[in-house]
């Protein structure tokens, strides 16, 4: 994972810390960790997460 | 002989995601089982399959039950004692209870049944330690394409995988040892949970099943488990005859 220097929340102007984030799709949820806004609570999801492993998630969530 | 193939619910990759349960849908499913059945505080339980005991020490101390633990993993049981040495946990495989008759209100067995290599003789014997009027509350993977069973039960793993049923598998095996039915509830979505748990963490499904099983290729695996369409189930019955 990123350090929290590398991001900053461009609202609070302060460093994404690494946190543990409810991710939630189609009324399922489990904690995972990403980097946070301490301030705002804005949640970083770099792109290769959410077409990556993000997608699988959901697929499987979908009980297809 | 030996059986060599890999006891997935030993491996890392899967107990850094489950936890001390080992199994979907966690001490919920766990609450959710209790609430149905009732039991008097002090009732004596027996968990089947304990694993590490998180469930012994939770049937202890929120539900006030006297709660004893068994599991054929000396591994396993090592964490148990660890966690606790206080709680009392046996060595043993379910098919063979080294435990008089008549001895418990309730015999659970959280994803633990699929894993054991005959079925049939351990719901015979928790008949057989149950008190009249006993429970017994089974929570499991099922296959609900019942055409894929028998492709599971060659996979190099041990894993409740492999001795997944379908429904009308499970209840029958069930109910012919004497069991009354008193409740199926469909869980998938704790199952999907668990898997979308493992998918975080490995990346991918097939990834998992590579690093569980220290093998470079694990599509054979992944396949013939996308094609049993694995569920989960709870099932609460009761020994209501002698």
């Amino acid at each position: 994972m990123n350090t929290q220097t590398e991001w900053m929340c461009a609202t609070c102007n302060v460093p994404l810390e690494p946190s543990k984030v409810d991710v939630g799709y189609l009324g399922n949820a489990f904690p995972v960790d990403l980097l946070k806004c301490p301030n705002c609570g804005l949640v970083l999801i770099p792109e290769d997460l959410a077409l990556g492993k993000m997608v699988e998630v959901e697929k499987q969530l979908e009980d297809k | 002989m030996m059986d060599e193939r890999v006891r997935v619910y030993e491996q890392s990759p899967l107990l850094e995601v489950a936890g001390d349960t080992i199994r979907p849908g966690g001490l919920a499913l766990t609450d959710r089982a209790l609430k149905f059945c009732v039991l008097p505080s002090g009732a004596r339980v027996l968990d089947l399959g304990c694993g590490p005991a998180a469930s012994i020490e939770h049937l202890r101390v929120k539900h006030q039950l006297d709660a004893v633990g068994l599991d054929p993993s000396e591994m396993l049981l090592r964490l148990g004692r660890r966690r606790d040495p206080s709680l009392r946990l046996i060595q043993s495989p379910g098919e063979w209870l080294p435990i008089a008759d008549d001895q418990f209100e309730a015999v659970l067995t959280e994803c633990s049944l699929s894993v054991m290599k005959n079925s049939d003789r351990a719901l015979a014997e928790f008949w057989r330690v149950l008190r009249r009027g006993g429970y017994l509350i089974l929570s499991d993977i099922y296959a609900r394409n019942p055409a894929g069973i028998e492709a599971l039960k060659y996979l190099p793993i041990d894993s409740c995988l492999c001795g997944a049923a379908s429904q009308t598998q499970i209840i029958d095996r069930v109910v012919v040892q004497g069991f009354e039915m008193k409740l199926w509830e469909d869980h998938t979505s704790a199952l999907n949970v668990f898997a979308a748990q493992l998918i975080w963490s490995n990346g991918s499904l097939q990834q998992f099943w590579c690093r569980a099983t220290s093998r470079a290729d694990a599509t054979d695996i992944q396949t013939a488990i996308t094609r049993s369409r694995p569920g989960y189930y709870l099932l609460i019955a009761q020994k209501t005859s002698r």
